[in-house]
């Protein structure tokens, strides 16, 4: 086959004359060496055949011909010339960039701001949202949770008897567990006690989830036998934190809540999956436990795992026909499987995916700003081009001389991009961000480094393309100096300024809107006064009437307390968390299953005092409201709107089914509670959900007493500086029970915004990309419109000197300005009407097409504009024409 | 008036190719020498453009080379057809035929 060698012979043509850049001089110095030899030989043929000399020289020379041409033609076969005039035109680049040193370090460094962001972020991206949990077959995982029309749709976790169901009849799956993801224990170490986390769960969790222990082993079905006989797992970073990575760990005793365990186990890290959990510990889910006989009482995650090949959707209807077989739950009720990973970064999935939008574009406006700069230069420059075009060059080359100048400044970017990108990341790894699961071991994606590497293609793309659409300029014009041409080149600086200025609207937008909401969700009323609230959280080991003593003589100390109005105990949280209850009436037919349920907290008699909440009826509970007085219970405006529309509730009669993981009832019938006052709606449950239906009931009266095992405690101070208080909360409660933990110690307007840090975090993310945006979108005007204002000198010159007004001048430049601003504003307003639609999870009483926060945005913008124009508007108008005329 | 020195850059290849199958190695000068005392100084080149050929024809891999010293103990690049290059001269060979034959044939009947 001839071909062949023939093609390859091609192939290792070409790779040698590649490689044959990097030995160049030694092929030059061959070349020269080989032309010299030819030379003299043909020297002494000719002094052989009788001339002298000098003149066969001569002669030798005359035959051989123009040997500077011969050497470059003959050096062009050795080396690939595009290859060659490519390294010519990098360091020609290069030199050029040298030269203006601040021009390359703000193009540098603002591409590799963007570029570090958007890897930085891409990586997040992939990481929390994308990647597989680093479980065996991850995929197979799914959460199951249920949901039903007739209640409001509301996700309901899983109680004992639907996991029992779903163990015991589920087909699709070849495994399911159970576990109470979060509760805490007190511990009583070798140190200072204090509050752990854990989870319990049953034996299947760790087949099911594939989890095995670093250390020791984990829990095995033998043991759920009897849970008295206690054992307990710890997580690595307790193991490593808290036991100082003690290599005898098992066997070792954690008392918790007096309890003794023994450490069987320590389990991997595992920043995906319950990473918050410091101790684990077993659960069994048989009808004989507390809490797992009643089946709205739903507090369990469950987690299975399909078999493989089986449809989601299939075992989707397979659990909701197991779900509408069971008595007491709605006919409409309907099983729910969301995959594990999702079910742990669906709460974040919405921010991160605004923020990786609102980095692009933050890129986008950067990508914009650097051309429209390299676009200002290169027509500067265009006498340059059409010297070299005169000399000779070719249009392509001096094309490839941008490209070159585009490549380096991108490359570098984005280099420092990566760099910033990889700090970024580690950074991210270090102090994780609040709220986001899975951020604990981010690493710098492949994704990222694409992103990268998309960047710099597009980059070098839009700095060499646009600049070489000058390139095709005749010489007479671009010798003048461009000076008299019209609109016409100014098209591309019109798209970068338009496509600059509606990025920058849709960022300001966006920022905006969530401005706007924060704005809202401050001014919301909360129903109470918490700016003079201190609370602290307390956890104790009581679960009977012992407890009594204890918390009253909590709340009389800090009550006491100088500074101290009034103190209250609750189990909920304002504005963070309340558990739930059903409520049944005694003066009409309850629908089993159906009940209405109401927001729901246990609280001592000072409660709404403490907290600033009015009484609207009726009365408030008092220290008389005890373990053996009539039952009682308070409920809130909203509740005696819904559940009594057209009676007076105070004095009614209703039971109250408690659901939390202390539930205070098991499969019966609750006790009456006679309704003694109506008071006004708090938001209880967060600061951006309406006060929904909430009832109130006396601590000293839950007849299961688990309320006394864990409180919340209120202190109103007298002062204006609540956080005085805070140490003589903990020091007198301390005082009394040395052992007792006072944890999270805050001023409540701590607590409202904690309960916001998401929310804010994202907005101050977009408000510092929005002003990045505009600061940028600022200097792209100011630039290009100084350049054209600069480009049209002459013209201006002769328009003031036939005597046209300065203002006219004026009103021309800014115009013109005005008219690319307009046009970005319109297209950015309408990209933000697209965009604005992903925040509504985070708006609040703002439509994601709020006409202020548009107006807002619109007019900021034009402002902008008109400042950034304004400068070169004015000098354009100060033109001397007999100067500008006179210039070259 | 057609003058000497513009030998068609095919041609020129060629007369490389053939000069260096009768010669076997033979460095610039001797190939340049060469044609010219074969053609009878009809055929004669620009000397040096024979360089630019000699390098283009060595990247197709129809020539190889290596630095040996002359009979006057001067270093010279030495020039050797490669198998390839024999190939290529029995086709070029043949394409001049069929070219000379072709013309021959149009100018008779001319």
């Amino acid at each position: 086959m001839p071909e062949l060698p023939a093609a390859l012979a091609r192939f290792a043509s070409l790779l040698d004359r590649v490689l044959g850049v990097f030995r160049s001089r030694r092929i030059e110095n061959e070349l020269r060496e080989e032309m010299r030899g030819h030379m003299a030989m043909r020297t002494e043929w000719l002094i052989e055949r009788g001339h002298p000399p000098d003149d066969a020289r001569r002669e030798a020379a005359r035959q051989f011909g123009n040997r500077t041409r011969m050497e470059e033609e003959a050096r062009a076969q050795d080396l690939w010339p595009p290859l060659e005039s490519v390294i010519q035109d990098l360091r020609y680049a290069l030199r050029l960039l040298r030269r203006n040193p601040g021009f390359t370090a703000i193009t540098i460094l603002v591409l590799g701001l963007g570029t570090g962001l958007n890897a930085a972020m891409v990586s997040v991206f992939e990481h929390v949202l994308l990647a597989p949990l680093p479980l065996p077959n991850a995929g197979q995982l799914y959460v199951v949770s249920s949901h039903a029309h007739s209640l409001g749709d509301v996700r309901r976790a899983a109680s004992g008897p639907d996991f029992r169901d779903y163990r015991d009849q589920a087909t699709s799956f070849s495994g399911v567990a159970a576990l109470i993801p979060r509760f805490a224990m007190v511990w009583t170490g070798d140190r200072e006690p204090r509050v752990v986390n854990c989870a319990a769960t049953t034996m299947q969790f760790f087949n099911v989830t594939g989890v095995q222990a670093a250390l020791g082993r984990v829990f095995v079905p033998s043991e759920f036998g009897d849970l008295q006989n206690e054992t307990a797992l710890i997580s690595w970073s307790f193991w490593k934190n808290q036991l100082g990575g003690d290599p005898h760990v098992i066997g070792r005793t954690l008392r918790l809540e007096n309890f003794p365990s023994t450490i069987v186990g320590v389990l991997p890290p595992m920043p995906d999956l319950y990473s918050d959990v410091d101790v684990w510990l077993k659960l069994t889910t048989e009808p004989a436990w507390p809490y797992m006989g009643w089946r709205a009482n739903k507090f369990l995650d469950v987690i299975g795992r399909l078999k493989p090949g089986v449809d989601p959707r299939v075992a989707q209807q397979e659990l909701t026909a197991i779900l509408r077989r069971a008595p007491d739950e709605p006919r409409d009720v309907e099983a729910q499987l969301t995959p594990l990973r999702d079910f742990i970064v669906g709460p974040v999935r919405q921010q991160l995916e605004i923020i990786m939008v609102a980095v692009a574009l933050v890129l986008l406006v950067t990508l914009f700003n650097t051309a429209a700069i390299f676009l200002a230069r290169s027509i500067k420059r265009r006498p340059e081009f059409a010297m070299r075009i005169g000399l000779g060059a070719s249009r392509g080359r001096v094309r490839r001389q941008l490209l070159a100048e585009g490549a380096l400044v991108s490359v570098a970017g984005c280099a420092l991009g990566v760099v910033l990108a990889v700090l970024g990341v580690s950074a991210m790894r270090q102090f994780p961000v609040v709220g986001v699961p899975r951020i604990g071991d981010v690493h710098l994606s492949g994704g990222a480094l694409a992103a990268c590497l998309g960047v710099v293609l597009l980059s070098t793309f839009v700095f060499a393309g646009l600049p070489g659409s000058l390139v095709r300029l005749d010489l007479a014009t671009a010798f003048r100096g461009g000076r008299t041409e019209t609109g016409r080149a100014h098209r591309p600086f019109a798209f970068l300024i338009v496509g600059e200025v509606a990025c920058a609207v849709v960022l300001t937008v966006c920022a905006g809107l969530l401005v706007h909401s924060f704005m809202h969700l401050r001014a919301v009323d909360l129903g109470y006064q918490p700016e003079r609230v201190v609370t602290g959280y307390l956890r104790t080991n009581y679960t009977s009437p012992e407890g009594f003593p204890f918390w009253s003589n909590v709340l009389h100390a800090t009550g006491a307390l100088p500074g101290a109005t009034s103190s209250a105990i609750s189990d909920c949280l304002p504005s963070v968390r309340a558990n739930a209850a059903t409520i049944m009436f005694a003066d009409r037919p309850n629908a089993r299953g159906r009940e209405p349920s109401t927001g729901a907290c246990w609280i001592s008699a000072d409660y709404f005092r403490t907290l600033g909440a009015a009484l609207v009826r009726g009365r408030l509970f008092t220290d008389h409201d005890d373990a053996d007085a009539q039952p009682v219970a308070i409920i809130n405006v909203e509740a005696a709107r819904r559940l009594f529309p057209n009676v007076d509730p105070v004095g009614r009669q209703i039971g109250v089914n408690y659901l939390a993981l202390g539930s205070r009832t098991v499969d019966t019938v609750p006790r009456l509670r006679q309704i003694v006052g109506i008071v006004s709606n708090m938001r209880q449950v967060a600061v951006n959900l309406p006060p929904g239906p909430a009832i109130y009931l006396p601590y000293a009266q839950d007849e299961t007493h688990h309320v006394l095992n864990s409180m919340n405690v209120y202190v109103r101070s007298a002062g204006r500086d609540p956080a005085a208080l805070a140490r003589e909360i903990r020091s007198s409660i301390q005082a009394m029970y040395a052992d007792q933990p006072v944890e999270g110690i805050r001023v409540m307007p701590q607590v409202i915004a904690g309960s916001m840090a998401r929310r804010t975090y994202a907005m101050v993310l977009l408000l510092a990309f929005a002003l990045l945006a505009l600061l940028l979108s600022a200097l792209g005007i100011y630039g290009v419109v100084s350049y054209v204002t600069q480009q049209r000198t002459r013209e201006f010159a002769i328009r003031l000197a036939l005597g046209a007004q300065h203002r006219d001048v004026l009103a021309d430049v800014l115009k013109g300005a005005g008219l690319l601003v307009g046009i970005g504003v319109v297209l950015g307003a309408g990209l933000s009407l697209l965009v604005s639609a992903g925040l509504s999870q985070l708006l609040f009483e703002t439509g994601a097409a709020d006409p202020v926060v548009y107006g807002c945005a619109i007019a900021l913008l034009g402002l902008t504009g008109t400042a950034a124009s304004l400068g070169p508007a004015i000098r354009a108008t100060r033109l001397d024409p007999r100067t500008a005329l006179n210039e070259p | 008036m057609p003058r000497p020195n513009d030998v068609l850059q095919g041609t020129l290849d060629l007369l490389v190719l053939k000069t260096l199958a009768q010669l076997g190695s033979m460095h610039g000068f001797g190939i340049a020498l060469h044609v010219q005392q074969v053609s009878n100084d009809l055929l004669r080149v620009e000397e040096g453009s024979l360089y630019p050929a000699l390098h283009r024809i060595q990247q197709a891999r129809l020539i190889a080379s290596e630095w040996k010293s002359t009979e006057n103990n001067r270093r010279a690049k030495y020039y050797r057809l490669t198998p390839l290059g024999r190939q290529q001269l029995a086709r070029e060979e043949q394409d001049w035929a069929k070219l000379v034959k072709g013309v021959t044939a149009i100018l008779r009947y001319a």
